[in-house]
C-alpha cells in the first residue's frame, strides 16, 4: 500500500483527529512512562487494553500501518522468546522446559512479557499520533512548548519518513514483482526484503533530502518561529484528555510506589 | 550596486565532487527586479546547479566547491545563512511531491511564513493572498496527498509567494504535469509577472516580483518571458531577447536538444523560404505566427504540396490483448476507478494511453500486468485470463518499464541488473551471457557493465531498465510515462529502441503518457481514457485532427503543430501531427 493510501488515516475527523498535539504529546508520554512502572504482567495488560477504545474511536485503518503493526509485534515475540531462555539468575524461578543446552524458565517468560509490552505499547501509542496528526502542526506544537527547534524538526522529518518508506516500499514490491522475485516464504521474503534495502534506502534518502531543502530554503532553520497560522487552543476534548492522562499517571504512581503493587518478584526489570 | 539589479553573478564555478568537469564554468550575469528569466538547454547543462547557486543550497547544504561570487539584493550568498536568504528568494523544486511538508494546503502555504516571524494576523493575510492568487482557496482544507499535480504545484508557489521574496525561482515546475496543468501553472505564471508589486526597500517605489524559470517544455514560457538565458556544458551560451536567440541560433540549439516550440520551427521554416512577418522580426508568440502562417497562405506566399499520411490500418491477426467490459475498484464499496472497459491490442501496436492526471491509466496498465485483477469483467494477455493465472507466469511475456528506473534496479552491476530475470527463470548459462551481451549493446552500456546501477546517469538507468526488460524477448513492453525526467536525447533514444523492437523483433508496445507529441509521433493506435473510462479509441491523426476541443475539455491538447494547421486548414494548409512529421513531408521533400 503506497504513501497516499497512508492519508486516509488523516482524512477522518475523529475526537482524536481534533485533538490538539499537545495533548496528544502529553498522552504519548504518559503511555510510554506508566508502563516503566510496573513488572508485574497483569497491569500492563491493563494498560494495553486500555489503548484499545482509543484506538478504535480513533478509527484508525490498520491498513496502510499492517507492516509497521506486524513489525511491533514480531519485536514483542522475539523479547519473549528470548527472555524466556535468558538466564536471569531469579531465585525460586521454575524450569518450563529444555530445549538442547536451552532451558526456559518462568522468570525469563515473565520478564519477555514485561519487555514486550513496555517496547509495544509505546510504540502502538505512537501510531496513535503519527495517523492522526499533521507532522508540520506536531512540530509547531512541540515549539509551543519551547521544545528545541532541532529536536522538532527531527521528529516531523522522522514522522515524514513514514509514508515516504510505505510508498516506496510499494513501489519496489511491485516492481520486484514484475522482474520476477518470489514471495512467501521465510526465505523467499527475506531475499526481496534484502534486494529492496538498497533502493529503499537511496530513493528515500534522495526524496527526504528534497524535503529537507525545500524546507530549509523557505527559512525553517532561521529560528524565528513566532505564531503560527492555527490558533493553537485547548479545546473541552484536550482539557479532559489532559485530566484522564493526570488522573492515571498519579493513579498509577500511588498504585505502584504507594501501594507497592504491580511488581512481580521473578522478573528482572 | 544597480539597485535595479536582484542578482549578481560574477566568475561563478562549481565543481561536484568526482566530477571532471565543473557543473557551472565561469560564468557572470546579471538579472534585474522585476525580469522574467528562462533559464533552458540540454540535461546536465548546469541549469538546477545554477538554481541552486542562486538560492544558497551551495554552498550551505550541497558538497562540491564553489568559486566566485553570488549576490542577492546584495547579499553575498556565501557568507549568508541560508535561512536569512529565504526572504529574498525562493524555489519551486522540480517534484511537488518531495517539497509538500504538511498535510493540509493551508498549513503548507503557512509554513514558510510561519518561519520568518511574523504575527498570526499577518501570516493569516499572506496566506489568504497567496490562496488568492494562485486560484486554490476553495482547496484550502484539503489534504496534500489527494491534490493532482497541479493543484500541488500551485501549492509549492503560493508557500513561496507568501513569503514575497523578491524573486522567485521554479525549477522544472511543470514536467510531471498533464498538458492543461501545465497551461494553468504557465497562466498563474504569466498573471503573478504581471500583477505581484513589491516594495523595494529604501524607497517609496513599488516593482515587480524577480521570477526565474528553468524549464525544457519552452511553448508556452515564451509568450511572456523577457529573458532567455541558454546552458551548454556550464556555460550560459546565449543570454538575451528569446526572439533573437531562437532565430538567429536555431541550427546550434536544436544540435545541443534545446526543444524549440513548434511554431518557431514553422516561422523559421517560412523565414527559409525568404518570406518575412511585416509585423514583428522575430515573432514568438503563437498568435503571431498564426497571423504570419495565414499571411504566407492567404496569399499564396508559397504553396503546400500535397502529403502522405500515414497508414494506421490494424493488422487484426494476433491479439496480444483482450479486455472485456474490465471494471476496477480498490476496495469493496468503493467507486470504480476503471469502468466497463473494453478493447483489444494486436501484435506490431504501439499502443497509448493518455488522459490526464488521476484519470485512470495507471490503474489500467496494472490491470494489463496482472498486478491488479478486475473487479467485474476479464484481461486476458498473451491468451492468459489474468483472474485465474499466477503473475510468475504472466510476467515471463511482458517488460514493464517505470516511471522511475530507481524501482526497478536492485543488483550490484548493470550486468548483474540484465541477467536478474533470466537466471531466476533458469536459462542456462551460455543462453544469459547470449542475451545479457546483446542487451547491452543495444542500450548501449557494454563500457558500464561493471559499474552499480545507481552510478548511472538517470537517462542511463532508464536505458538499463529498458535493457532489464527487453533482454528476454518479451512480446509485450509497457513504458509508464516514459518521458519524464528525460532530456530530448535520452528520450528519443528510448522511443527510437522500442520502435526497433517492434519492427524487428514482433514486439507490442504499450505505453502511458500524456506527451502528445510522442503519442503522434510514435503510437499506432490511442485511447483516451477519463473518470476511468474510454472517451476516444482511434489513431492519432483522427483523434488530433478531430478533437481538439473534446481533448481540451479532458484537461489533454493536441500538439501545437497539429492544433495550428487545424486551424489554418480553411486556408489550405494540409493536417501535420507533429514537427518530424512535417520535416519529413515538407522540408526534405522540398
Amino acid at each position: 500500500m503506497g504513501g497516499s493510501d497512508f492519508s486516509i488515516n488523516y482524512e477522518k475527523e475523529t475526537w482524536m483527529h481534533m485533538l490538539d498535539p499537545r495533548s496528544k504529546l502529553i498522552f504519548i508520554l504518559v503511555f510510554a512512562t506508566v508502563p516503566l512502572f510496573f513488572t508485574q504482567f497483569e497491569y500492563l495488560l491493563a494498560c494495553t487494553l486500555l489503548v484499545i477504545p482509543i484506538w478504535i474511536s480513533a478509527k484508525i485503518d490498520i491498513r496502510p500501518i499492517k507492516g509497521l503493526l506486524i513489525a511491533i509485534g514480531i519485536f514483542a515475540m522475539v523479547s519473549v522468546v528470548f527472555s524466556t531462555f535468558y538466564n536471569y539468575n531469579i531465585p525460586d524461578q521454575i524450569v518450563l522446559f529444555k530445549l538442547g543446552p536451552l532451558t526456559a524458565t518462568d522468570g525469563g517468560f515473565r520478564t519477555g512479557l514485561m519487555l514486550g509490552f513496555r517496547a509495544s505499547l509505546p510504540a502502538i501509542v505512537a501510531l496513535i499520533l503519527i495517523c492522526t496528526t499533521d507532522p508540520a502542526s506536531l512540530a509547531k506544537a512541540m515549539m509551543k512548548m519551547h521544545v528545541p527547534l532541532t529536536a522538532a524538526f527531527m521528529m516531523m522529518g522522522a514522522l515524514k519518513m513514514f509514508p515516504l518508506v510505505a510508498s516506496e516500499m510499494s513501489n519496489i514490491k511491485t516492481a520486484q514483482t514484475i522482474r520476477g522475485v518470489k514471495y512467501g516464504g521465510m526465505k523467499n521474503n527475506f531475499k526481496a526484503f534484502r534486494l529492496a534495502v538498497f533502493p529503499l534506502i537511496i530513493n528515500c534518502l534522495r526524496k527526504s533530502r528534497v524535503t529537507g531543502v525545500a524546507v530549509e530554503s523557505k527559512g525553517f532553520g532561521k529560528r524565528a518561529w513566532n505564531e503560527y497560522y492555527q490558533n493553537f487552543k485547548l479545546g473541552r476534548n484536550d482539557y479532559l484528555i489532559l485530566f484522564l492522562c493526570f488522573v492515571f499517571f498519579v493513579g498509577a504512581v500511588i498504585t505502584r510506589f504507594y501501594f507497592g503493587l504491580g511488581v512481580d518478584k521473578y522478573v528482572t526489570g | 550596486m544597480n539597485k535595479r539589479e536582484v542578482v549578481e553573478v560574477n566568475g561563478l564555478s562549481f565543481v561536484y565532487p568526482g566530477a571532471e568537469l565543473k557543473a557551472i564554468d565561469n560564468q557572470s550575469f546579471e538579472i534585474n527586479m522585476g525580469e522574467f528569466v528562462l533559464v533552458c538547454g540540454s540535461s546536465g547543462s548546469g541549469k538546477t546547479t545554477l538554481a541552486k547557486c542562486l538560492n544558497g543550497i551551495i554552498p550551505h547544504l550541497a558538497i562540491g566547491d564553489m568559486y566566485g561570487e553570488v549576490k542577492i539584493n546584495g547579499l553575498n550568498t556565501a557568507k549568508v545563512e541560508i535561512n536569512d536568504l529565504s526572504t529574498h528568494i525562493g524555489m519551486v523544486f522540480q517534484n511537488p511531491e518531495d517539497q509538500i511538508f504538511s498535510i493540509r494546503v493551508n498549513d503548507e502555504v503557512a509554513l514558510g511564513v510561519e518561519c520568518q516571524g511574523y504575527k498570526h494576523e499577518e501570516i493569516v493575510k499572506r496566506v489568504n493572498y497567496a490562496m488568492k492568487k494562485l486560484r486554490i482557496e476553495d482547496i484550502a482544507n484539503r489534504l496534500t496527498f489527494s491534490l493532482s499535480g497541479g493543484q500541488k504545484q500551485k501549492v509549492s508557489i503560493a508557500s513561496n509567494l507568501a513569503i514575497m521574496p523578491s524573486i522567485i525561482i521554479l525549477d522544472d515546475p511543470t514536467t510531471d504535469l498533464d498538458p492543461i496543468s501545465k497551461q494553468e501553472v504557465m497562466d498563474i505564471l504569466q498573471e503573478l509577472k504581471n500583477e505581484i508589486e513589491l516594495d523595494v526597500a529604501g524607497s517609496d517605489e513599488k516593482s515587480r516580483m524577480t521570477f526565474i524559470v528553468i524549464e525544457h517544455e519552452l511553448t508556452d514560457l515564451m509568450e511572456f518571458t523577457d529573458r532567455v538565458m541558454v546552458m551548454h556544458e556550464g556555460k550560459i551560451v546565449f543570454n538575451g531577447e528569446p526572439g533573437k536567440i531562437f532565430y538567429e541560433n536555431y541550427d546550434y540549439l536544436d544540435n545541443i536538444g534545446v526543444r524549440i516550440p513548434d511554431h518557431i520551427r514553422l516561422a523559421k521554416f517560412f523565414m527559409n523560404q525568404g518570406l518575412e512577418y511585416d509585423k514583428i522580426k522575430y515573432p514568438i508568440k503563437k498568435k503571431d505566427v498564426m497571423d504570419f502562417a495565414i499571411d504566407v497562405l492567404k496569399n499564396n506566399k508559397m504553396s503546400i504540396h500535397s502529403i502522405t499520411y500515414k497508414d494506421y490500418k490494424i493488422m487484426e491477426s494476433e491479439k496480444v490483448a483482450e479486455i472485456k467490459d474490465l471494471s476496477f475498484r480498490y476496495q469493496p464499496l468503493e467507486r470504480m476507478i476503471l469502468k466497463n472497459i473494453s478493447f483489444d491490442i494486436y501484435k506490431g501496436e504501439f499502443f497509448a494511453i493518455v488522459g490526464h492526471n488521476g484519470s485512470g491509466k495507471s490503474t489500467l496498465m496494472k490491470n494489463l500486468l496482472g498486478i491488479l485483477k478486475p473487479t467485474k469483467g476479464e484481461v486476458i494477455i498473451n491468451g492468459q485470463d489474468t483472474k485465474e493465472a499466477d503473475i510468475s507466469k504472466l510476467i515471463l511475456d511482458i517488460g514493464y518499464v517505470f516511471q522511475n528506473p530507481d524501482n526497478q534496479l536492485f543488483c550490484d552491476t548493470v550486468r548483474n541488473e540484465i541477467e536478474f530475470g533470466l537466471k531466476n527463470n533458469d536459462y542456462p548459462q551460455d543462453e544469459i551471457d547470449k542475451l545479457t551481451e546483446r542487451a547491452l549493446d543495444i542500450v548501449g552500456l557494454r563500457d558500464r557493465q561493471e559499474d552499480h546501477p545507481f552510478a548511472l546517469s538517470r537517462g542511463q538507468r532508464q536505458r538499463l531498465a529498458v535493457a532489464t526488460m527487453l533482454v528476454s524477448n518479451p512480446k509485450i513492453i509497457m513504458l509508464d510515462e516514459p518521458t519524464t525526467g528525460l532530456d530530448e536525447k535520452d528520450l528519443q533514444g528510448i522511443l527510437k529502441l522500442m520502435q526497433e523492437l517492434i519492427d524487428f523483433y514482433d514486439g507490442t508496445l504499450i505505453m502511458v503518457t500524456h506527451d502528445m507529441e510522442v503519442v503522434a509521433k510514435y503510437a499506432t493506435r490511442v485511447i483516451v481514457i477519463d473518470d476511468g473510462q474510454i472517451v476516444l479509441n482511434d489513431n492519432p491523426d483522427e483523434i488530433f485532427k478531430n478533437n481538439v476541443e473534446k481533448l481540451e475539455s479532458l484537461k489533454l491538447k493536441s500538439t501545437i503543430i497539429a492544433s495550428m494547421t487545424t486551424k489554418l486548414s480553411e486556408y489550405g494548409m494540409p493536417y501535420i501531427p507533429c514537427w518530424d512529421f512535417f520535416e519529413e513531408q515538407i522540408i526534405n521533400k522540398k
